[in-house]
């Protein structure tokens, strides 16, 4: 499983960081590397059987009072 | 642009239909179940009962053969706590993947019908994805195991038979998703077709000199009627003509009255077709309902000598079926709403549909209301043709 | 310009077909008649009607701004700050909505066809090929949509015409049985689906003639609305309230149930090819959403790069959903707050409020 994430990540620098870096557009690069950053702290953990929090409990805690209505 | 559509086309089915390889069962890896029976064995537990179709029976070569051929189908049970338990222990003794995609029946035994309810039978069935929401629920009279290792004459398999005389409506005829409704709604009990194996008919030939003997077939027995989920008795035949007139299910069968001037001889009047309407009343204290039958049908024999073909005698002859009619149809009702207190008419639907408000209060114990409510029936009946004849042959001209 | 395609009319109302009606279609009526009962179909023609003031609402807005995407003028409005932060609840609302998308879309393959995949592989098939649709631009996706989307609405009438056999009017009767806070109550879980139309916002740029926005979102929220008025209808006309509200998918019920004298049966073929393709659309617009308002609040000069580090982080979300239960409560409980209060109409109302009070955009100020 890890093994596969890690291959995937590979091979989705491989086919769009040499495009960036060869058109200097150094811009998209950053935000390409957050992004990637961001799916990898949401992915490796999962992958090594690490429950991570789900956004969506938080957002349900945070509409409570309203969601009470529509029950 | 063109190509890159066409590449995304691509892919997409590859990616679609590639996918359900995962799942993957070729038909030879499938054990398919053509009914389902479910018992209480004696400790309690769940007997399950499978009808499984042997595929090679089925083929063109087994056509038109009678026995001694090749058995249709094999009907295995095992035990188990719940449901998906007992098939999973008759996984053991499957050597392949059991499927429910194409069961026809679930039958379930008199003893677990009464004693359990439907209720810890039907979720498996509802929850499950491969059995359909219009399988036909059958009660069995006896053994739901009896019902399924009956062989039948006509069809390749018991399953098969009773799901046809489901399709022609020979009884109250009820599918999965329609037990579900009358389960969840106060407004109705649940009723369903009850079965049994009985004795019809012989098969000339089959025992060379001697008298042919009686088949084991499996046949429509009547109505079973519920409250909630859990059997509590039985219409016969006759009521349950009655009770389909009262629900305006099916009309179709012979009406037999008697002839207008020799009461002794019978006229026979088949149901072209019928409508039924109920129509409730609420006074405040006890509901009432006026139950409004219409029927036509065509005259298709007489035995009294007189001439039916006139106008005054067609009116009397209708006016026989009407109450021929009524009379059916009370002695269903009297039976289930004196005898057994529930609502398997779906009266309570009716009144919830006209009086919403009151129901809101009522449908909390709507089965004593309903025992008390007064229901008044009347027939309109029409005869339309009268067959090929006009006055009865084989008289001599007076 | 972040996207150099060009999409008419007739394949904008087409996508906003495609953005609503796929999910919609799949669980709204089962949330919808738990609350409204028999009366669910009052709730959908509520829930259009607050479809069309959100279409008017946001096409209304956007045409205040012409050339600019929700999120260019979220900051013209509110200043650089406030904008940029509304932005980024948006990116984060096209993200974890097209998440909650991926989970439905992946839990119903899984429980009424594929038991034994994983989710995981649906959430990385249907990604990949989205992510491919959303790399090629909002004009293939277009395209692509304009070839199915047809076939799929076609073929799913033709089915709901075969049903018509199991049907019962007396299944919708009495009208009114339920009070008028229920039937609202029942409202609010399709409307939420109708408000996904706020994402037409991002759209409108490339049209070839923005003028028409208007008519493209009305059109395409009516029609959302017809079909899910008809498909509750048949729903209800076949199972009862009761019944149709336990279900988990009723409408893949409703086909199943589909049996033409003992032959043309078993039809759920035609479902899962209509959810495959819609499921698919739908991600994809939501998808493309994503990567092109994270590429606009960053200020990029291509979206591209940012398709497939998206997509890692959309699978990833979606497998945070533990269970259908988890989703199907968020969705009936949260979801219509969360989307519909703040993202469909809430922060879209601010905007046209503060703009009006400001005296920014151009015509009708």
């Amino acid at each position: 499983m890890i093994v596969l994430l890690i291959i995937l990540f590979a091979g989705i620098i491989l086919l769009e960081v040499p495009g960036l870096v060869k058109k200097k557009m150094w811009r998209e690069l950053a935000a390409f590397a957050a992004y990637l950053a961001i799916g990898m702290a949401l992915s490796i953990p999962q992958a090594l059987g690490i429950r991570l929090p789900n956004p969506s409990k938080a957002i349900e805690a945070l509409f409570k009072p309203v969601a009470e209505l529509l029950k | 642009m063109k190509k890159r559509i066409a590449a995304l086309l691509l892919i997409t089915f590859v990616i679609i239909l590639a996918g359900g390889c995962w799942s993957r069962v070729e038909l030879t890896e499938l054990a398919i179940v053509l009914g389902a029976g479910v018992d209480l064995a004696e400790d309690g537990r769940i007997l399950l009962t499978l009808q499984i179709a042997r595929p090679g029976a089925f083929t063109a070569g087994s056509e038109g053969g009678g026995r001694g051929k090749e058995a249709a189908s094999w009907v295995i049970s095992a035990e188990g706590r719940t449901v998906p338990e007992a098939e999973r222990f008759l996984a053991m003794k499957i050597p392949r993947h059991i499927y429910w995609g194409h069961c026809i029946i679930l039958v379930l035994g008199e003893e677990l019908a009464r004693r359990e309810g439907t209720g810890i039978v039907t979720n498996f069935y509802q929850r499950e994805r491969e059995p359909r929401e219009n399988i036909y629920v059958l009660v069995a009279r006896g053994r739901a195991r009896d019902f399924l290792e009956t062989y039948s004459s006509l069809e390749r398999t018991s399953a098969q038979a009773a799901g046809f005389l489901e399709r022609m409506k020979t009884g109250y005829t009820v599918q999965l998703r329609e037990l579900a409704e009358m389960l969840v709604s106060r407004g109705i009990q649940p009723a369903v077709t009850a079965v049994e194996v009985t004795e019809a008919g012989t098969m000339p030939g089959q025992v060379p000199g001697g008298p042919p003997p009686p088949q084991k077939e499996v046949g429509v027995a009547g109505t079973a009627v519920f409250k909630q989920d859990k059997l509590i008795g039985w219409l016969d035949p006759w009521e349950t003509r009655g009770f389909l007139w009262l629900k305006g299910e099916i009309m179709k069968g012979v009406i037999i009255v008697p002839g207008p001037e020799q009461p002794e001889k019978l006229v026979s009047i088949r149901i072209r077709r019928g409508k039924t309407k109920i129509i409730p009343e609420y006074n405040g204290e006890y509901p009432r309902f006026l139950v409004k039958i219409q029927v036509e049908g065509d005259m298709v024999e007489q035995q009294t000598r007189e001439n039916l073909a006139t106008p005054e005698k067609i009116k009397l002859l209708e006016e026989e079926m009407a109450s021929e009619i009524k009379a059916r149809a009370e002695a269903a009702l009297d039976k289930v709403q004196g005898e057994y207190g529930v609502d398997i008419f779906g009266f309570g639907e009716a009144f919830h549909r006209k009086y919403k408000k009151e129901w809101r209060k009522l449908k909390y114990h709507w089965d004593e209301e309903f025992s008390r409510a007064e229901v008044e029936i009347a027939v309109d009946a029409q005869i339309r043709e009268i067959g090929l004849l006009t006055r009865r042959a084989g008289i001599p001209e007076e | 310009m972040l996207e150099q395609g060009k999409i008419d009319s007739k394949q904008a109302i087409l996508l906003l077909i495609s953005l609503v009606l796929p999910t919609a279609i799949l669980t709204a009526p089962a949330i919808t008649v738990k609350q409204a009962a028999q009366d669910a179909w009052l709730s959908i023609i509520v829930a259009t009607m607050a479809g069309l003031l959100i279409a008017a609402l946001v096409t209304g807005l956007s045409l205040r701004f012409p050339g600019k995407t929700l999120l260019e003028y979220a900051e013209e409005i509110l200043g650089r700050l406030p904008g940029k932060m509304v932005g980024l609840l948006y990116i984060w609302w096209f993200l974890h909505g097209n998440a909650l998308i991926l989970d439905e879309y992946a839990s119903f393959l899984c429980s009424a066809l594929m038991p034994d995949t994983p989710v995981i592989v649906f959430f990385v098939f249907v990604t990949v090929v989205a992510a491919l649709a959303v790399y090629s631009g909002l004009e293939v996706l277009s395209r692509f949509n304009q070839l199915f989307l047809p076939l799929v609405l076609g073929l799913l009438l033709v089915v709901f015409l075969l049903a018509a056999k199991d049907m019962e009017v007396t299944r919708l009767l009495p009208v009114f049985d339920k009070d008028a806070a229920a039937i609202l109550k029942g409202a609010v879980i399709p409307a939420s689906w109708f408000g996904e139309i706020v994402i037409f916002a991002l759209l409108i740029p490339f049209l070839d003639r923005a003028e028409e926005a208007p008519r493209v979102a009305v059109t395409a929220i009516l029609i959302c609305g017809l079909y899910l008025l008809i498909c509750i209808l048949v729903v209800v006309m076949i199972f009862g309230p009761h019944v149709s509200a336990r279900w988990i998918f009723p409408t893949f019920n409703t086909i199943r149930v589909v049996s033409i004298a003992n032959f043309l049966e078993r039809l759920e073929s035609i479902a899962i090819a209509v959810w495959m393709f819609g499921g698919f659309a739908k991600i994809g617009i939501f998808y493309y959403a994503a990567a092109l308002s994270s590429a606009q609040w960053l200020g990029l000069k291509d979206y591209r790069p940012l398709v497939a580090p998206v997509g890692v982080v959309l699978v990833a979300l979606a497998a945070l959903c533990r269970n259908i239960v988890e989703l199907l409560n968020f969705l009936a409980t949260a979801w219509p707050p969360y989307a519909l209060g703040l993202f469909e109409a809430g922060i879209p109302l601010l905007l046209l409020v503060v703009a009006r009070a400001r005296g920014k955009g151009g015509r009708g100020a």
